[in-house]
């Protein structure tokens, strides 16, 4: 069913990835997504991995899953690594024929850009897969709190979200309406090349969109019945509290960054 | 604050003459609007309303489409406001800005479409949404959003997700979200118009039962009949004037007046009429089945 992509990518669990708190998950996905810069080394590669093993085994989350969002950028990962092994030039030659001629540096180099990019990824997914889209648009908005005061819009952007969100099923019920009913009257959305097949999407577009203008101007009926006014002197139901399992991840991510950029700077010999 | 004192409310002459004990909780004073359209003369929608609903009554508002029902609904809690006229909610006219929030606090508005009217995607979180734009504490929101939700029946959700409930139960979420801000007045406006069979069931019973038990004032527009003939008052509505009011026995045993207006009487009054036609002497007040089947026992065992 299309009702699925409602979850995007969300696992639902209960493990203690799944009930840190959002603000927090966000804030250490940020440090890790700039420890991944850092590592240059095969000792850090080693402990970054069994990091990232250690929160996937925490989350539990099938390996499947997390190794899925890989595949999109398999293409970008080979590219990446196949480019950096013919053009970074070092001194220890490996192999040398006509005018290819690999280097122990670019291999070295081929491979840490790699092995970046899949940490960054498999990373990041690990948020999207044990955070709820709704949980997310929570922590940002409270992330982001301060930022209102450079009169950025918060709290719209954060409706917004939470609306989007919230319409994602109830606009594809109705696509899948709109299909059936033009279906019917012999529209025809499979065959034909892409351009053939895009021109055959605007029977259903059309009444589509009316229709979530109309829905858009219900709900803001609806909203302003139930005084809505903004965020100006709006409290919320659900306050989010730290627990001691926020502050162990926060730990591990610290002890993590002080190993990454200590050897970094080359003070931890390895 | 944003909660201002009722001294700050400028208030009306409100409800002069009430002939009912009950204090007067909607007032219309000869109220008129109109639609603007393209290039064209307004649409008249309202041509002069004037109506007084006292507190705790259930007040069914019918009326063909175009009548203006739905227009009359949107002026009770200030989404539109009269070009002529005044309407007052316990003494608060709408005109007022700085009635505003007041008004909408008290009088909830449940509309047709569930689909349209609910903000978040998790149903406690929706009830939330109303008191927390009135800026109630947290833990406070949580005992209105629980007892909101234990009214209408539908503590058992309190986390689903909304795509899964069912039509009526969508609706009665909504019912819940204004329940949360502590309303006197609910106006709904065709609550049950998109929803089937058992669905209408459940949003009447939670309808009968907050005005019974939780004496909340109720204004429910509709065009089914029998939704109606529950409630202790219908009002009629035709080319924007109110053209009957009364108890739903006066309004709906005048067949003839009601097709005049585009509306049709309960069929238990068209099958009463039919057998007059034919000679059976049938009681000139029979509306619902019961009544029909225990008339025709009583006609059948005399002859």
């Amino acid at each position: 069913m299309l009702k699925d992509v409602t979850l995007g990518q969300y696992y639902p669990g209960d493990s203690f990835v799944h009930r840190l708190d959002p603000r927090i998950k966000i804030i250490l996905t940020l440090i890790y997504i700039i420890l991944v810069f850092f590592v240059t080394s095969y000792w850090c590669c080693l402990v970054l991995a069994l990091f990232l093993a250690l929160s996937v085994i925490m989350s539990k989350v099938k390996l499947r899953f997390v190794l899925r969002s890989l595949r999109p950028i398999i293409f970008i990962l080979v590219l990446t690594f196949v480019l950096n092994i013919f053009f970074v030039q070092g001194k220890t030659v490996l192999f040398e024929w006509w005018k290819i001629r690999i280097t122990l540096e670019g291999l070295e180099q081929a491979l840490f850009l790699t092995l970046r990019l899949i940490f960054l990824i498999t990373g990041t997914t690990l948020l999207t897969l044990t955070t709820s889209p709704l949980a997310l648009t929570d922590g940002l908005e409270r992330l982001m709190k301060p930022l209102k005061y450079i009169k950025f819009p918060v709290h719209a952007l954060a409706m917004m979200m939470t609306i989007a969100l919230r319409f994602i099923p109830t606009l594809l019920e109705e696509t899948q309406k709109i299909m059936k009913a033009q279906s019917a009257r012999g529209a025809d959305f499979e065959s034909g090349n892409v351009f053939r097949r895009t021109k055959n999407m605007v029977p259903l577009l059309v009444p589509l969109f009316i229709s979530a203008f109309r829905r858009a101007d219900e709900l803001a009926l609806a909203m302003e019945s139930r005084c809505y006014q903004g965020g100006e002197g709006r409290t919320r139901m659900k306050i989010l509290h730290l627990h001691i399992s926020d502050l162990t991840a926060s730990l591990a991510v610290a002890a993590l960054s002080a190993f990454i950029i200590l050897s970094y700077a080359k003070v931890i010999p390895v | 604050m944003r909660r201002l004192e009722t001294s700050h409310f400028q208030l009306l002459n409100f409800c002069e003459g009430k002939k009912s004990e009950m204090p007067c909780m909607i007032k219309a004073d000869n109220i008129k609007y109109s639609y603007p359209a393209h290039e064209s003369a307004p649409v008249p929608a309202l041509c002069g309303v004037s109506l007084e609903i006292e507190q705790g009554a259930f007040v069914a508002i019918i009326g063909e489409n175009g009548s203006g029902k739905s227009t009359l609904a949107k002026h009770f809690n200030a989404l539109l406001l009269p070009e002529e006229g005044t309407v007052a909610i316990k003494g608060l006219d709408t005109k007022i800005e700085a009635n505003l929030w007041e008004i909408r606090r008290q009088v909830g508005m449940v509309f047709q479409n569930p689909d349209n009217q609910l903000v978040a995607s998790i149903v406690e979180e929706d009830v939330a949404f109303g008191p927390e734009n009135l800026g109630i504490p947290p833990a406070d929101i949580r005992k209105r959003v629980d007892a909101a939700l234990q009214t209408v029946e539908m503590d058992a959700y309190a986390e689903k997700a909304l795509y899964i409930l069912s039509g009526g139960q969508k609706q009665r979420v909504a019912i819940a979200g204004i329940l949360a801000m502590h309303p006197e007045v609910i106006v709904l406006d065709e609550p049950t118009a998109m929803l089937d069979p058992s669905g209408r069931r459940e949003v009447m019973d939670t309808v009968k039962m907050l005005n019974r038990q939780e004496g909340k004032t109720i204004v429910l527009i509709t065009h089914f009949m029998e939704e109606a003939l529950q409630a202790q008052r219908v009002i009629v509505m035709h080319e924007g004037r109110i053209v009957m009011d009364g108890s739903p026995r006066e309004v709906f045993l005048q067949a003839k007046a009601l097709e005049l207006v585009g509306m049709e009487a309960p069929e238990i009054v068209h099958l009463a009429d039919i057998l007059r036609s034919k000679g059976i002497p049938v009681k000139p007040d029979v509306m619902e089945v019961p009544e029909m089947v225990e008339e025709i026992w009583q006609l059948s065992q005399r002859s």
